[in-house]
């Protein structure tokens, strides 16, 4: 019952996505020049003429320094993607499923079950995979060295996979919601932490503890086995996926018929009341200054943005490093091994938030620009103008950058943790001049178009229009991949081997201010001299 | 048409029964209580804020009421949601559609969702595309539409099944003067076949020329309903006060009572 307006829903969601993609000739363009450069690659792995399995070797050196075997990765990832995927939403998460606007509008408001809606998006989920999975497969044929036909595996494999997150993920948020509405939340969470500390005191030392990796383990087991030369489990485990997807489906059924359409999170279209924190009111007549507006303007920004986002994200990072790091205790995987996994991928990790940040960054930045007409109206020092720029740019990456820090912190070493937000602050404080003064030409241009959606979804007609957007996202993000790497690595150098002493985080703090100071006065004079047009 | 009495002892169409609804500690609705008769069209006023969208949302079941019910047909939405949402067809206040679907694509989605047949669906997508001056854009990407034709596409979607009830807000918002008037014929066209229709909006001229009786919204109750003679009595209006000095007659009556 349902089941036909459920692929009607998965077929038209799935259309959007294809258009989106096929209607953009740079994403096509982009894969197309990938794909022909991987094939004289993969062309010879298929003959025998090229040694493929460069990956596997790197990791499996990886894996035997840590003290780890393929069983016990695939334990502790299932720990892992458990805590993240599934214990973390049902102990802090909101019993909300998203849903696109024009989901919630149109096709809510149509006679369709709610549990059709769902089961649409779990298939539609699974077909918008697809494309990502062909990379995944090429991934794991070139670089991991695996026979040409495990690709095909490999790409129902990845559907598989999304369609059984996405469906636990509703079951999940179904499960809170009514718990939610019934006054039986604190049961939820006293059950689920029940359960957790239980698994962890019963669970035998060394030995991977079953309860821990559930309910993400068959996925995990699957997708290593999957990577691996020798996949004994394969069959097996993707067995297990199917009844994992099957039974977050059957509960998603069950649970579904129980709810309204206020389950569903729809950004844009819920009351503001309900979306937002609320913010008192506040009369400029009472306010000291143009200063003291901008920065009630930063606050307001962050008060309606991120900062609960972010204050969580802080927590939970630290409960799965503490969670990640009693898993490999009850391993019994070396703590060396594990940090020095850790440090590595933290830098890296990083340095490429910050390098995707920046395309975000010049999208704020052109924001900034276009409003620049009333700061020019209202102001007479543009330097006050400058601090609000930084203050605008800095305060999410540092911010992001502190939820890795809480993750690294409680993993490996807390001098680690307070480099890599040493290293983001600085690489910023160089940034942010570079990336503020792009914003404000091309934003005083009056060029309305979102560099991040033009990334995400460009027509040649938007690039024919302003292809400058295009070039300065591209450049704001290898800037700020490159200032991120030449602070981040140093230092974690100078932290791993105990050198960050009190005089060179003097040294770092002065030039911090001095890159604030050049960098306010660059800004500033840009602001007091760029054309206004629009 | 004119605002006009409706006929006594009717079963009505559309029913709010002490609807009552929060977002944390704002109220949007504090028991509004109304009734739309058969054949009406019937004008829902307030000012911004006033409960009309939320009012709207709880009828097509986006909402559930913290208390009291609505009925359409006879039929609790809370309670029979899909039977509920097979009569109507509703125009939402900002019609975010599909970005990445083509015109006709969002069309027959929503043609296919109804249960209609891919004959019917051809059809009626193609007579909408013809009423509404779309039949160029019919291939083109709902992002690439201006604000006027986007509202023209969420209508169309609306109308697409020729729904007993219309649930209206803000339904033209941005169309050209032509767009307005075709979209009021087929509203007329569809009254008379037996549908029901009810329209929020902030233009007082087309609710005054177009709807049969009006609601006033404020603070989330029903402040004053009729025809424009009984609103005007009730405003203590001149005869000759339009819709528009009777409305804030009426609301701002309400402020100063410190209501």
């Amino acid at each position: 019952m349902g089941g036909g307006k459920a692929l009607t829903i998965a077929k038209y969601l799935f259309k959007a996505h294809l258009n989106a993609y096929v209607r953009s000739k740079l994403s096509v363009a982009l894969d197309a020049v990938f794909l022909l450069c991987q094939a004289p690659y993969l062309a010879m792995v298929a003959s025998g003429e090229a040694e493929s399995g460069v990956m596997r070797e790197l990791i499996a050196q990886a894996l035997a320094a840590a003290g780890l075997d393929k069983r016990s990765l695939e334990a502790l990832l299932s720990c892992a993607a458990s805590a993240l995927l599934f214990w973390l939403s049902l102990l802090v998460g909101k019993g909300r499923i998203p849903a696109s606007p024009a989901e919630y509008l149109y096709v809510l408001t149509q006679p369709v079950p709610i549990r059709s809606y769902l089961l649409g998006s779990v298939l539609s989920s699974a077909l918008v995979s697809l494309r990502g999975a062909v990379v995944y497969a090429y991934v794991a044929v070139a670089l991991m060295g695996l026979p040409l036909e495990r690709g095909l595996v490999l790409i129902g494999l990845a559907a598989l996979a999304a369609a059984a997150v996405s469906a636990l993920s509703h079951a999940t948020s179904l499960a809170v919601h009514l718990a939610e509405e019934r006054g039986l939340r604190w049961a939820l969470r006293a059950a689920a932490l029940a359960w957790l500390l239980a698994a962890a005191a019963l669970a035998p030392s060394g030995e991977p503890p079953a309860p821990l990796q559930l309910p993400l383990a068959p996925l995990v087991y699957a997708v290593v086995e999957s990577l691996s030369r020798r996949a004994e489990l394969l069959v097996p485990s993707v067995a297990h996926l199917f009844a994992l997807m099957g039974a977050s489906l059957a509960a998603t059924w069950l649970l579904s018929s129980r709810v309204s359409c206020e389950v569903f999170l729809a950004a844009h279209t819920l009351p503001r009341a309900r979306t937002g924190a609320r913010v008192e009111p506040v009369s400029f007549s009472n306010l000291r200054g143009p200063g003291e507006a901008l920065a009630l303007k930063v606050y307001v920004d962050l008060r309606r943005g991120a900062l609960r986002a972010y204050l969580v994200g802080v927590a939970a990072a630290a409960a799965l490093g503490v969670a990640l790091r009693l898993a490999a205790h009850l391993l019994g995987v070396p703590a060396s091994g594990l940090r020095d996994m850790i440090s590595v991928s933290a830098v890296g990790g990083t340095a490429a938030l910050s390098a995707a940040y920046g395309v975000v960054a010049i999208t704020r930045a052109v924001e900034t620009g276009r409003a620049l007409w009333v700061y020019r109206v209202a102001l007479r020092d543009m330097r006050l103008y400058a601090l609000y720029v930084y203050a605008e740019l800095l305060v999410h990456p540092v911010a992001l950058a502190a939820v890795l820090a809480a993750f690294t912190a409680a993993v490996a070493d807390p001098s680690l943790a307070l480099t890599l937000v040493l290293a983001v602050l600085l690489g910023w404080l160089v940034t942010c001049p570079v990336i503020a003064i792009m914003g404000l030409y091309l934003g005083a241009r009056g060029r309305a178009a979102m560099v991040a959606s033009l990334l995400a979804s460009s027509t040649w007609s938007q690039l024919a229009e302003d292809p400058a957007q295009l070039s300065a996202a591209t450049l704001s993000l290898m800037l700020a991949y490159v200032t991120t790497m030449s602070v981040a690595v140093p230092l974690s150098i100078a932290a791993v081997e105990g050198g960050l002493n009190a005089p060179l985080l003097a040294a770092l703090a002065l030039v911090a201010l001095a890159s604030l100071t050049a960098g306010s006065l660059l800004i500033a004079r840009a602001a007091r001299r760029v054309e206004v047009r629009a | 048409m004119a605002l006009a009495n409706h006929p006594p002892m009717a079963l009505a169409t559309v029913k709010f029964v002490d609807v009552r609804k929060s977002y944390g500690r704002v109220r949007a609705l504090r028991g509004l209580s109304l009734e739309v008769m058969p054949g009406e069209i019937y004008g829902l006023l307030g000012p911004n804020g006033a409960g009309k969208t939320t009012a709207l949302k709880i009828a097509v079941g986006l909402l559930r009421p913290d208390g009291g019910y609505v009925s359409i047909h006879g039929l609790r939405v809370d309670e029979r949601r899909e039977e509920v949402l097979r009569l109507v067809g509703y125009v939402p206040e900002n019609p975010f559609l599909f970005p990445t679907l083509t015109v006709r694509e969002f069309l027959e989605f929503v043609g296919k969702l109804r249960g209609m047949d891919e004959g019917e669906i051809d059809d009626r997508v193609s007579y909408y595309l013809s009423l509404f001056d779309l039949e160029e854009r019919e291939r083109s990407l709902i992002r690439e539409l201006s604000r006027g034709m986007v509202q023209k596409v969420a209508a169309s979607a609306a109308l697409l099944h020729e729904p007993k009830v219309l649930l209206l807000d803000e339904p033209m918002v941005g169309m050209d003067p032509e767009a307005q008037h075709a979209f009021k014929e087929e509203v007329r066209r569809l009254v008379e076949r037996g549908a029901t229709a009810v329209i929020s909006s902030h233009l007082l001229d087309m609710v005054e020329r177009f709807c049969t009786r009006v609601g006033v919204i404020s603070r989330g109750r029903l402040v004053a309903e009729g025809d424009l003679s009984e609103l005007r009595r009730r405003a203590e209006a001149g005869e000759d006060a339009t819709l528009e000095e009777v409305f804030v007659k009426l609301v701002r009556g309400l402020s100063n009572g410190g209501r």
